[in-house]
């Protein structure tokens, strides 16, 4: 669509006239065509404001509608519009009076404000319900514009007695006003007389009026018991309504009034249970979406109410995800150990289900997870279904199931060593989602000395560090690879060593470097002492804090009925952050600080809980606790620690342990393995861990080659072998997914030089990548063809 | 309140735009419409949070419809009332599709603003907001002008025939006294494999589209043998309801006893009531039993088998039926039962699925489907074949 241009329309509507009621209706409402579209047209304001004195009422109104969107934009040229506006307040026609004050009332703009009371004044009091109507919301526009001019005035008065009008849209237009003007105040004032005579007149009011008065009902307190009955006697039509907004703003009431009936509460959310239900079943998804989240929200205060109707919270194929992840919620607060075998079965046909969005898929293992720690009794049942998940090797349900399995695992730690034994199914390098990195590193890390390949697979992540981008996984790292290094020292040393040395030169993120510092630092101060931190017992788990949103529901109900509870949290939390935000770029005026303070900490609370999920781990260790007891060290140590390194730093405040390995080396070192043999290479080679690591680091003369296997490799240990019955002794080993990682060393007979090589076989294309190092260049040629006759075609 | 209402185009363009409370700095249709792409325009939320404003809209005959406002108001409240001015626009405009609103674009104004003042819900009564509204519909194919004039004999009314537009009273134009009550039901079924029932769900609504010139006061009287209730045991015969939720000024008093429903039915479309029925009270219209059997050790054999359960002379038309077969699956090969042409099956590599088509499905057939397929890779199938009957729309006429 070509831009038009204001000026066209100019010309048109000069050119039209007046009296070809069709020409001039058709170039108005092509100009408000153009408005609508975001085209700015008020350049027209002087052209459309002289068409105004039309008694075409079609045309007046769009003349009407343009001058609602522009007035705020050209107040001095709205005068000229004021005049005409005034007539029509008078007008013999009440639509046309009616009208004429919408509009006159919508030009807020305070240089106009003198032309405002008296026309609505007079329209407050006229005879026609249309203008009366329209006078009442005018009221709050004034109110809006200056306040003093409705606050303490005669308007107010008059407001509370248009409360008795005959017209029933007056009267809802009223309380909506006062309740407008006098916000500041609680609204609209009420008592037992206005709150009666209002209900009793519930049947005249539009189902919107109902919501109204009922929104006012809920504020209600009873004088009585009995009142209280009567009024929900009142409402019980409301209840049994088509419109879900009704129904819900009388459940609203009714929950108000019980609030301190506890003995009645139960009563209450009976009569609830089935008109929710069938609202939250009907056809328009939106509609059922909020009263489903209502209902989810009962369900978590009274679970028992619905437990018997679980079926009904079954997903339909043609329900959107957003139904179905709310329906799922549903389920999982409605299961007991009655159902849970069912609802477990139902939930995992939404996982394999490929109709179902991998988002539904993998929020069915979720909530899975959620039923699981809420009933831990039927672990085992679930844990077998989830392996069954891992086996279909899908890689976002394998994601999931890991992320929610450190859960599982942490009140049921049996379950570790069949997920160990599962493990060969995973393929490590589809796991992408940092939360499923994290919980699978946080299981090797706890549950390791049992699983033979735990150290590799947390090399194969060290290996990755550079290209990791979450600072989450990379904190878990550093955590597991401690733990799993004072259970299995030989092997885990060297990749401690060398994820220390990485974590403590990242600058990415403070805490994982600073984490690293702190063990870096526990580690050289004291061993025994370090083990003890490390490995400290955890007392057994039996709930997790952030499934404890009890607090958070309680909270809600109180905002029951509004977006508060679609959104899951209190309106408090979601307004805040565009105050933040405001704060940020807007720069307020720092006026009130009391309430800022009260923000801050909601918004700690709201991003514990935004972050629950990834911070797990926060009850054993808080990283940020850890952090700044982590600068104390640094400062008391600093000194003596940094002796030898002192030339190599700069400004760098931090020590780095780049260059200090041999610290780390000297904790541990591994027997040497010895065997008998001769040739090129010495019998017998003798290194330790550290001075391989040192050797691999420094040795510039390498080699890298691929070769293609001749047979395939059945089994790690008879590779190994072959390779150590070759004078080729293995230093580190291990299988990652697809990959055998060997780390070997030999000797050059008759000298000191070793030979370095990091053989990778990939198992399922039979290649086999190795990089060979040594400090004898010209050995270096005579070797590989030795390692080619010998290991690959041999 | 509301703050601002918008209809927009499934591009984003805004087609109807009204700001009542002129509080809203930023470019709210922007922001929808970028949501929308975030999402890639799948469903989510109808309503999101951003910089201070709920944002909170319903997409309906390909267009969206969004208010926006400041304040915590009732989410329900809202989108009850979205639906509410969806309907009004279709009563007056006789449907509702983008041709329409951009033609009519003053009538929607006139009836946007008699609706909401100041971001207030006002009258959303069909009958009431006539008389302030002055426009007449622009209908745009011409379809529509020759549906109008057509003249109807008595017994075939086509769908087409309450989908037209209330006129104004300042009109000229003849008025229909005819009343039109749809009775719509969706079925949601699931199936074990040897065709037991796991859960069943009906949901139905009663929708009147009211044209008759004269207020009357209407009295329904539903069948005898209508029961309502949650029922546990045993069901005896007749119709069994678990719930009914009726119209706000309906006189439903009588209902439960009587099987009565009064009121005055207001101008326009409105809906009436919503009923609900589940588990064993369903009269299922199609059953489906299916297997699955490992012929060799690649060759796995799906049979799906549809019995209607409906009389002879009631036929579905058209009726399909899908199910996805794994991914790695390159052909799958159909064979049917019935050889007649009303039927067809293919497999649909694209989306995995084999797809089986009836023109028409008479009542009281049963059809029988087998499909083959190599299943070379190592499958376990615990159960992924759902298999949920979808009822299109029951409609009757009453006149």
């Amino acid at each position: 669509m070509s831009k038009p241009d204001p000026y066209d329309y100019r010309q048109l509507l000069q050119s039209t006239s007046s009296n070809d009621l069709t020409k001039r209706r058709d170039v108005l409402q092509k100009i408000i065509g153009a408005m609508t579209l975001g085209v700015d047209v008020s350049s027209l304001f002087t052209d459309v404001v002289s068409a105004c004195q039309t008694t075409d009422i079609v045309q007046k109104k769009m003349i009407y509608l343009y001058l609602a969107t522009y007035a705020r934009k050209k107040p001095s040229l709205s005068l000229l519009a004021i005049n005409t506006l005034h007539n029509d307040c008078n007008n013999s026609d009440p639509m046309i009076r009616g009208l004429a004050l919408r509009s006159l009332s919508s030009l807020q703009h305070p240089k106009l404000i003198e032309y405002l009371p008296t026309p609505i004044r007079a329209g407050l009091v006229d005879k026609a319900a249309y203008v009366r109507r329209v006078a009442v919301i005018s009221t709050i526009k004034l109110y809006k514009i200056k306040e003093t001019l409705v606050k303490g005035s005669d308007i107010i008065t008059k407001l509370y007695e248009m409360l008795r009008d005959i017209d029933a849209q007056v009267v809802i237009n009223s309380i909506v006003a006062l309740n407008e003007i006098l916000m500041d105040e609680g609204g609209m004032s009420l008592n037992r007389q206005i709150m009666i005579h209002l209900l009793n007149r519930l049947d005249d009011f539009t189902e919107w009026g109902k919501i109204i008065v009922l929104q006012l009902a809920a504020k209600y307190a009873p004088e009585s018991e009995q009142e209280c009955f009567d009024i929900m006697n009142l409402l019980e039509n409301s209840l049994q309504n088509v419109n879900s907004a009704l129904s819900l703003a009388a459940a609203k009431v009714f929950l108000n009034m019980t609030e301190d009936l506890p003995q009645l509460k139960q009563q209450i959310y009976e009569r609830l249970k089935i008109p929710l239900l069938t609202l939250s079943l009907g056809s328009h998804k939106e509609s059922s979406f909020s009263v489903l989240k209502h209902i989810f929200l009962i369900a978590t205060q009274f679970p028992t109410i619905w437990q018997d109707d679980f079926k009904k919270f079954y997903l339909r194929m043609n329900d959107p995800d957003y139904t179905k992840k709310i329906k799922m919620d549903i389920l999982s607060v409605l299961t007991t150990q009655k159902n849970f075998k069912e609802i477990i079965v139902e939930l995992s046909h939404y996982v394999t289900d490929p109709n179902n969005s991998p988002e539904i898929a993998k929020y069915g293992i979720t909530v899975i997870g959620r039923i699981t720690i809420k009933l831990p009794l039927w672990t085992d049942i679930v844990v077998v279904q989830l392996f069954s998940f891992i086996e279909l090797e899908i890689s976002y349900l394998t994601e999931s199931v890991l992320s929610i399995l450190k859960d599982i695992i942490r009140i049921h730690p049996d379950s570790a060593q069949e997920f160990f034994n599962e493990f060969k199914r995973i393929d490590i390098q589809t796991i992408k989602d940092p939360e499923a990195k994290a919980s699978l590193i946080w299981m090797l890390g706890e549950f390791g000395q049992n699983f033979l390949d735990a150290p590799y697979v947390l090399e194969a992540f060290v290996e990755d560090y550079k290209s990791e981008q979450s600072y989450f996984v990379k904190i878990q790292l550093l955590n597991a690879l401690m733990k799993l290094f004072f259970k299995r020292p030989p092997e885990c040393q060297k990749i401690l060593g060398k994820l220390l040395d990485l974590a403590t030169n990242d600058f990415s993120h403070v805490d994982v470097h600073d984490k690293a510092i702190f063990y870096y630092r526990l580690l050289s101060t004291d061993f025994e002492k370090a083990k003890k931190i490390v490995l400290s017992q955890k007392e057994e788990l039996r709930n997790f804090v952030e499934e404890d949103l009890t607090e958070l529901h309680e909270k809600l109900m109180f905002e029951f009925n509004t977006l508060s509870v679609i959104y899951g949290k209190p309106y408090d939390q979601i307004n805040l952050q565009k105050k933040k935000i405001e704060d940020e770029y807007e720069d307020d005026e720092d006026e009130d600080e009391d309430e800022d303070e009260d923000e801050d900490e909601n918004e700690d609370e709201n991003s514990n809980e935004n972050e629950n999920e990834n911070e797990n781990e926060n009850s054993n260790e808080n990283s940020n606790e850890d952090s700044s007891e982590d600068d104390n060290l640094l400062q008391n140590q600093n000194q003596n620690l940094n002796q030898n390194q002192n030339q190599n730093q700069n400004q760098n405040q931090f020590v780095s342990p780049t260059k200090k390995q041999d610290l780390l080396g000297d904790l541990y070192s591994e027997p040497p393995k010895k065997t008998t043999q001769e040739h090129i290479l010495e019998k017998v080679a003798e290194i330790n861990p550290q001075s391989y690591q040192q050797k691999w680091v420094n040795i510039q003369n390498q080699k890298t080659h691929k070769f293609q296997l001749q047979s395939k490799i059945q089994n790690k240990s008879d590779f190994e072998k072959k390779l150590i019955s070759n004078r080729i002794f293995v230093m580190a080993s291990g299988v990652v997914g697809n990959q055998l990682k060997i780390y070997t060393y030999s000797q050059k007979s008759q000298t000191n030089y070793f030979v370095l090589i990091e053989i990778i076989v990939d198992l399922n294309q039979n290649f086999l990548n190795a990089t060979f190092k040594s400090e004898d260049k010209s050995f270096l040629l005579l070797f590989i063809d030795y390692f080619q006759k010998n290991i690959v075609s041999n | 309140m509301i703050s601002q209402f918008f209809i927009l185009s499934p591009r984003g363009n805004r087609l109807i735009a009204r700001d009542f409370l002129h509080e809203i700095k930023e470019n709210s249709t922007e922001i929808l419409f970028n949501k929308l792409e975030e999402e890639n325009f799948r469903e989510f939320l109808p309503a999101f949070h951003q910089n201070g404003t709920n944002f909170i809209f319903i997409p309906d005959s390909d267009l969206y419809f969004l208010a926006t406002s400041k304040s915590n108001i009732s989410s329900s409240f809202i989108i009850d009332f979205l639906n509410r001015i969806i309907t009004s626009i279709k009563d007056f405009c006789g449907r509702i599709d983008e041709d329409i609103v951009i033609n009519n674009g003053p009538l929607i104004y006139e009836l946007i603003d008699e609706i909401i003042d100041y971001g207030f819900p006002q009258n959303t009564e069909t009958e009431s907001l006539r008389k302030y509204i002055w426009n007449t519909v622009v209908l745009t194919s011409n379809e529509d002008k020759k549906h109008q004039k057509t003249k109807r004999t008595q017994s075939i009314v086509s769908r087409k025939a309450s989908k037209k537009p209330i006129p104004n009273i300042y009109s000229s134009e003849k008025e229909y006294n005819e009343i039109f009550f749809d009775i719509l039901e969706d079925i949601s079924v699931s199936f074990s494999n040897d065709g037991t029932l796991i859960a069943g769900q009906l949901n139905g609504r009663v929708r009147v589209k009211n044209f008759l010139s004269k207020i009357t006061l209407l009295t329904i009287q539903m069948n005898d043998d209508l029961h309502i209730g949650e029922f546990k045991n045993q069901l005896g015969p007749g119709i069994h309801i678990s719930d009914a939720l009726f119209y706000s000024k309906c006189d439903s008093s009588e209902f439960e006893s009587e099987g009565i429903l009064k009121l005055v039915p207001p101008k326009g479309e409105f809906e009436l009531m919503k009923y609900r029925m589940s588990g064993n009270s369903i009269d299922i219209p199609y059953r489906i039993f299916t297997s699955m059997e490992e012929i060799d050790k690649n060759q796995l054999e799906i049979t799906v088998k549809i019995n209607s359960e409906y009389p002879e002379s009631i036929v579905a038309i058209p009726a399909q039926v899908c199910f996805k077969i794994p991914e790695y699956v390159l052909s799958v090969n159909c064979f049917l039962s019935g050889n007649d042409h009303y039927q067809k099956a293919k497999f649909d590599k694209q989306t995995n699925q084999v797809i089986w088509d009836f023109q028409r499905f008479n009542g009281g057939r049963h059809e029988t489907l087998r499909t083959a397929f190599d299943e070379s890779k190592v499958f376990n199938p615990t159960r992924w074949i759902r298999k949920v009957t979808k009822s299109k729309s029951y409609i009757a006429w009453l006149q």
